[in-house]
């Protein structure tokens, strides 16, 4: 039984479908991100979890109980707002406190609630502090603290780290992913940020167009993206398009704009097929055995990331090649030029052609 | 930066001696004629205002108009500027300009209007005897509710587009914020909605109740001479009864109290927030 149980649940404004027969299963102490583009359904999602907003059809049961059309605050579940929502007229301390003193806790109960809170998020002392007299990472930790003194059932997080800037960013994920862990609170978390996702999540759901596209931890999203969607939208990747010229119902030969490739899969002989490869299982030069396959492209450009390299080369009109080559190596490879590359047919996935 | 500084001064100039020639001056003018006597400077004005019985009723007076109007503005605008703040696109722009146009026209014309409205046979009255709330025409011409209800209403933009001002300035998102901290529809209006609406309060209400007490024309359309307040004493007292220095000193009484209360307004609303 799943601690929280979205059960088919639609909504539509007007004549636009937001969310379609979504549903959702998230065990108890669970990290879940909602992953997707903006317009993607997730704010709605979110909104429709914290009852803000009603769902047309469909159920949301938290923890075995029907949330059905419970007002927002009647559910025990809060929400951290993208850019925070912090009261402006209360201080740091009235602002953590407003929960508890909205569910009429008693005047000590709150006080300590308050002081252990903002020890938690590592903001003592800044009590009687105006919001307006703190940074944005500390502003951050107020609204944390804020949702979790009611001491929620569930936590939800819009976006939380989108206003804050790479580095405080990067920090405050660690902090915000150690916080709810050691809390074992369980978590929904709105982003677009695919990195931020997979680098937080216990799994990840990546959303289209009002469904998810696909539910898994972040390595399974990233090794095995289930749809066209989700390989474009978490990370980068090689795209190859081509016609099916052999098959034996499993091995394959894909006729691309570069020529033949070798892949697998269950596709029938001039089927139209999608071929993906991550840039780190792509290397320079011929292949190695049967087990490998390889193309000679024209290099465009490559872009310098430090340690490693990118390598961009063209093919046909929808078609990309990115390469992860040691920085030395990239050297030789000039835009102009033409290079080798090749792969593991086993590291690349093979789709039906959208 | 000197330079950009004594430019930027240059261009408060013209406002500067606006105030001075148009505000400051006739002010002094004001205070010193309340202080004048037929052999120099005297308090004997003040001290013959205040100590007459009379004064105070119409101080009263005065006060106690303003105030009701003053709540009455409140009552009615304050939620009117919620919902203005929560409507959009067209029917917002209608909203706003069927506020706004009433400014366009003379205070007389709309004190008349009323008088129109709320005499016997008068619209207002026609409405109650034909919805079947009184059986015969109610008497709202020279009562202090007709009066309410005019200059409430005359006044009533000046409390509502402060007050939508500020609220629509609030970021709906805190409302939610507050709800799915438990806090149930009052508490969320009480502890976040109201406070945060509160410079607009104060604008509204210094606004209004200042406009109250200086009425002129209003109270004396719909109540007629017998009702005096401040404004109109100043004018019995200048026009009438040929006495500068009695208006003199009710001018700078007047404009004691408002000063007084605009200034309390901000104060008195703070423990609210």
């Amino acid at each position: 039984m799943a601690y929280l149980a979205v059960e088919r649940v639609s909504k539509r404004f007007r004549s636009t479908v937001v969310l379609e027969e979504l549903s959702l299963q998230v065990a108890r102490g669970e990290f879940v991100s909602l992953l997707g583009p903006s317009g993607c359904g997730k704010t709605t999602l979110l909104r429709i979890l914290a009852g803000l907003l009603a769902a047309d059809t469909g159920s949301v049961a938290l923890d075995g109980h029907d949330l059905g059309r419970l007002p927002p605050h009647r559910r025990n579940v809060s929400v951290v707002f993208q850019n925070y929502a912090l009261f402006p007229h209360l201080t740091v301390a009235e602002n953590v406190a407003f929960g508890p003193r909205a569910r009429g806790r008693s005047g000590g109960d709150i006080a300590r609630t308050v002081e252990r809170l903002l020890a938690l998020v590592q903001l003592p002392d800044m009590g009687d502090r105006r919001i307006s007299a703190l940074s944005g990472g500390q502003q951050q930790r107020v609204a944390m603290a804020r949702a979790l003194a009611t001491e929620p059932d569930l936590i939800l997080l819009d976006e939380p780290l989108s206003a804050l800037d790479r580095k405080l960013r990067e920090t405050m994920q660690v902090e915000l992913r150690r916080l709810l862990r050691d809390l074992g609170m369980t978590a929904i978390f709105v982003t677009h940020d695919q990195e931020e996702a997979l680098a937080l999540s216990d799994r990840v759901a990546v959303m289209n167009a009002g469904r998810i596209e696909q539910l898994d931890t972040s390595e399974a999203v990233y090794a095995r993206p289930a749809t066209p969607f989700v390989l474009d939208f978490v990370g980068q990747s090689t795209v190859l398009h081509g016609t099916v010229g052999a098959s034996d119902g499993r091995a394959l030969t894909i006729d691309t704009a570069l020529g033949p490739v070798h892949a697998s899969g269950p596709f029938a002989r001039g089927s139209r097929v999608m071929l993906a490869v991550r840039p780190e299982h792509m290397q320079p030069g011929a292949a190695a055995d049967d087990s490998w396959t390889s193309v000679t492209t024209p290099v465009a450009g490559q872009t310098f990331l430090g340690r490693i390299c990118l390598l961009y080369c063209s093919g046909g009109p929808a078609d990309r090649i990115i390469v992860e080559v040691p920085a030395q190596v990239a050297a030789s490879l000039s835009a102009g030029g033409s290079a080798t590359v090749s792969w593991r047919i086993a590291d690349a996935l093979v789709f039906p052609a959208p | 930066m000197n330079g950009v500084r004594s430019s930027m001064a240059l261009l408060v100039l013209p406002a500067l001696l606006a105030a001075t020639l148009l505000f400051a001056l006739p002010l002094c003018l004001l205070l010193a004629g309340s202080l004048r006597g037929p052999t120099g400077w005297t308090t004997a004005n003040f001290i013959s205002f205040l100590g007459s019985a009379y004064s105070w009723q119409v101080i009263g007076r005065t006060l106690r108009l303003a105030t009701l109007t003053t709540l009455v503005c409140l009552v009615i605008g304050y939620p009117a500027a919620f919902a203005l703040a929560r409507t959009r696109g067209v029917v917002q722009s209608l909203c706003v300009a069927a506020l706004l146009l009433p400014l366009s026209v003379s205070v007389i014309v709309k004190a008349f209007g009323w008088t129109i409205l709320l005499r016997g046979n008068g619209v207002v009255n026609l409405l109650l005897q034909g919805i079947g709330l009184t059986s015969g025409p109610v008497r709202f011409l020279f009562t202090e509710t007709g009066l309410l209800i005019g200059i409430s209403n005359i006044f009533l933009p000046y409390m509502v587009l402060p007050l939508y001002a500020v609220v629509r300035q609030i970021d709906p998102r805190l409302a939610d914020a507050a709800t799915t901290l438990g806090g149930g529809p009052f508490h969320v209006f009480r502890r976040v909605l109201v406070p945060l609406s509160m410079p607009g309060v104060v604008a509204g209400v210094s606004l209004v109740f200042s406009l109250a007490t200086g009425a002129y024309v209003i109270p004396t359309l719909l109540m007629g001479d017998a009702y005096q307040t401040l404004p109109v004493e100043i004018a019995t007292s200048f026009l009438f009864l040929q006495d500068p220095a009695r208006g003199s000193v009710a001018g700078v009484v007047l404009l004691l109290l408002s000063l007084l209360v605009v200034a309390a307004s901000g104060r008195l609303a703070r423990p609210l927030r």
